[in-house]
């Protein structure tokens, strides 16, 4: 389980005319107060710029709050899955990127062979020994949605992954995560999102992000 | 806090297959390699011609030609530096592509795996010093005929103790990357101290004294007066264990003083949100 109590992020602009003469500060997430129980889905609805990229990247650990507390089982993994496309070393081929990443996340139980299997699920087994940098953007977010699911993590936090998928892509991705990931292997997942349509196919709790504060 | 061998081991060898990878697709670095190591063969042979005798710098008790000289002198400032400044381009690589989101993800493991990701970079630096020593022993023969075994692993401990306050170095620069991102002050500094303070191509006792102190401050300098007393390749001296626990010493605090900065420079970055800059 993870519990936010009171957290509240900022980001200080840090330019030498700032600094002198007033800080700016922009508040992004204001006394967020939230329980993520274990084995259960959320959808995290909000507009661009709501705050929903900070709250994940705060329950992944790539930040930290200004106040308030996040606290998490002992030991627990999670996966941050972005949009972002420049998280793969881009001459290095799917495979071996998918090896290199899998190799750091302690599962040492998957083989070539699982990583095919998944290849092969989102239509990439052809894409395996092509270099990433040659990879649509959809196929190279389809990577790092298996990369993902290799980590095989107790969190799995979805920062608005389907955005650049055709429709069929983001269908098969929602109806794979659901089945799969919701209701099959019962696994905790927040799924961020701006596009309500999606809370139709996910399913989970709903929790709503407006300019920093949630809306229950 | 546990050591789990193979989990280590594993990431160790995950992180030098990926850097062969990506280094054997860049064509162009063998390429550089053999253009480099040609360039500072021919500079040091023609800045050292028609000198064959031993020149005895007496005011740093050392007993070296000229060539053996400014070869050391290349020799230790080429792979320290490139062992610090691959370890702050790697962190930059990482925090300006998001792989510091994968890297970074437990935060145990931040430290080893920036080390790990200079190893390979320290093994092709470590190839090119063996590259040189066997152009010193096929040029200076006779100097090298009389080496003793054990005085050689004495002095390879030497190496390795200095190649963790060389890590330690390339970890406080990476704290500076990680809060700055731009302009390493720190390579800046280790550079000025590696190439004017550490004897490796102009003697420091020619300098005024009241800043021939810095020379105590660089792991380098303690390698560079090791190495270029060829007596201590014949037999072990007799301050071994003196000398060595003093550069012992030394090393493990650049080494502990490096850890400690990287894992607060995350924990600020992560506090101010610019750890990621993609």
């Amino acid at each position: 389980m993870i519990e936010l109590v009171n957290v509240k992020k900022s980001f200080v602009d840090f330019k030498l005319k700032n600094i002198l003469i007033a800080p700016k500060q922009r508040t992004i997430l204001s006394n967020i107060s939230i329980k993520i129980e274990n084995n259960k889905a959320y959808i995290l609805q909000g507009k661009n710029g709501s705050g929903k990229t900070t709250l994940l990247k705060l329950i992944a650990g790539l930040l930290k709050p200004d106040d308030g507390t996040i606290e998490t089982d002992k030991d627990y993994i999670s996966s941050y899955v972005s949009t972002s496309e420049r998280s793969f070393f881009w001459r290095l081929t799917v495979l071996e990127n998918l090896i290199f990443f899998n190799n750091l996340n302690k599962n040492e139980n998957v083989q070539k062979e699982i990583i095919y299997e998944h290849l092969n699920k989102y239509g990439l087994s052809k894409y395996s020994n092509i270099e990433f940098m040659k990879l649509s953007s959809g196929q190279k977010r389809k990577v790092s949605i298996i990369r993902a699911l290799l980590k095989d993590p107790d969190l799995y936090l979805f920062d608005e992954v389907s955005n650049s998928l055709d429709k069929e892509s983001k269908e098969d991705l929602m109806q794979f995560v659901n089945e799969a990931l919701i209701i099959n292997q019962k696994k905790t997942i927040i799924w961020a999102t701006h596009d309500s349509q999606e809370e139709k196919i996910i399913n989970g709790e709903i929790i709503k992000i407006k300019k920093g504060f949630i809306q229950q | 806090m546990k050591l789990d061998i193979k989990r280590e081991t594993n990431e160790l060898f995950a992180f030098l297959k990926k850097d062969m990878l990506i280094s054997i697709s860049y064509k162009a670095n063998i390429l550089n390699f053999i253009i480099f190591s040609i360039f500072i063969i021919s500079f040091i042979s023609f800045f050292s011609s028609g000198i064959e005798t031993l020149i005895p710098f007496e005011t740093s008790n050392q007993k070296i030609s000229i060539f053996g000289f400014f070869l050391s002198g290349a020799i230790i400032v080429e792979t320290s530096l490139r062992l610090v400044s691959s370890m702050t381009a790697t962190v930059r690589f990482y925090q300006m592509s998001g792989i510091v989101e994968e890297i970074f993800s437990e935060k145990d493991r931040n430290v080893r795996r920036i080390i790990y990701s200079s190893t390979y970079s320290s093994l092709i630096a470590l190839s090119r010093v063996i590259f040189y020593l066997l152009l010193a022993i096929f040029i200076e023969k006779e100097l090298f005929s009389s080496l003793d075994l054990y005085s050689l692993l004495a002095s390879c401990l030497f190496i390795v103790v200095t190649y963790f306050g060389l890590t330690g170095i390339g970890l406080i620069a990476c704290s500076y990357t990680i809060l700055f991102k731009q302009g390493n002050l720190v390579i800046t500094m280790f550079l000025i101290v590696s190439l004017f303070f550490s004897n490796s191509f102009f003697l420091v006792d020619q300098l005024p004294p009241q800043i021939q102190f810095v020379r105590y401050l660089s792991p380098i300098s303690y390698l560079l007066d090791y190495f270029r007393d060829i007596d201590k390749f014949v037999s072990i001296p007799a301050n071994f264990n003196e000398i060595f626990f003093q550069i012992l010493f030394m090393n493990m605090i650049y080494f502990i003083f490096g850890v400690i900065s990287v894992k607060k420079a995350i924990n600020i970055a992560k506090v101010r949100g610019n750890l990621i800059f993609y």
